[in-house]
């Protein structure tokens, strides 16, 4: 009797690690360039210490989300937006 | 990777401006075709207003700018959810975000599932937002750059008071 062997089962936390993997290996093939990795090491210049700024900020952005409610409305009406928001906030 | 608004706008007013930023260059990867973008319609729209001719601010229409980066990339885009979906998730998403108009866009990501989500703005896109969305790190984009294996600069020394 033939014995079929199953493929092992790759749980979806393990098939982003594979997905990150791949994409590592395709940004540090991108960085080999000298000028994506002048630009690269200019952005990460620039960016050094805004993530560590009070989580009570909107940091790094000059924009602060003043088109997300108009984008809402637009999507799903604006009744619905004001039903939510007045059970339950935000 | 899925993006915020905040990272579509940014990525296009300091690119405008030729401004070196975490954005932009995540752009870069991107047209490089370093990994493909998860447009939500929801995050679309809202950096599709933002980018909108504003006679008061100054600003031209840079939806042109918009679209000439995205037709570089690899993007897919990804509906809004339902209004039922919304609502359903609504009570959960909420109190974690305190920001009910990024619910769509929460929602969105939890159902895409995309390897990574990077938004800008840390106030409501926290990082502990990654158990309820299914296991989607959530990223500032500098953190999201050194995931993705950009070295960081040396850290400076703290300037002396």
């Amino acid at each position: 009797m033939a014995v079929v062997e199953q493929a092992p089962e790759v749980t979806p936390e393990e098939a982003r690690a594979l997905r990150l993997a791949a994409t590592r290996a395709r940004v540090a093939a991108i960085l080999q360039d000298p000028g994506m990795a002048a630009s690269a090491a200019r952005a990460m210049d620039v960016g050094e210490g805004v993530e560590e700024a009070p989580a009570d900020q909107v940091t790094e952005s000059a924009y602060a989300g003043e088109f997300a409610e108009a984008a809402f409305v637009e999507a799903y009406g604006c009744d619905f937006v004001d039903g939510l928001k007045s059970r339950y906030g935000g | 990777m899925g993006t915020d608004a905040c990272v579509l706008i940014e990525a296009v007013r300091r690119a405008v401006d030729q401004e070196d930023h975490p954005c932009p260059f995540l752009f870069k990867l991107a047209i490089s075709h370093a990994f493909r973008l998860l447009l939500v319609e929801q995050a679309e729209l809202e950096a599709r207003k933002a980018l909108a001719p504003q006679p008061s601010k100054g600003q031209q229409d840079l939806r042109p700018v918009l679209d000439a980066l995205l037709d570089r990339c690899l993007v897919e885009r990804y509906p809004n959810p339902s209004l039922e979906e919304v609502a359903a998730a609504y009570p959960i998403l909420c109190a974690r975000m305190k920001h009910g108009n990024d619910v769509p866009l929460a929602v969105a990501v939890m159902k895409a599932q995309p390897d990574l989500f990077i938004s800008a703005n840390i106030r409501h896109w926290k990082p502990s937002l990654r158990d309820v969305l299914g296991g989607v790190p959530i990223m500032a984009p500098r953190a999201a750059l050194e995931y993705l294996g950009v070295p960081a600069p040396p850290k400076r020394p703290p300037i002396p008071p």
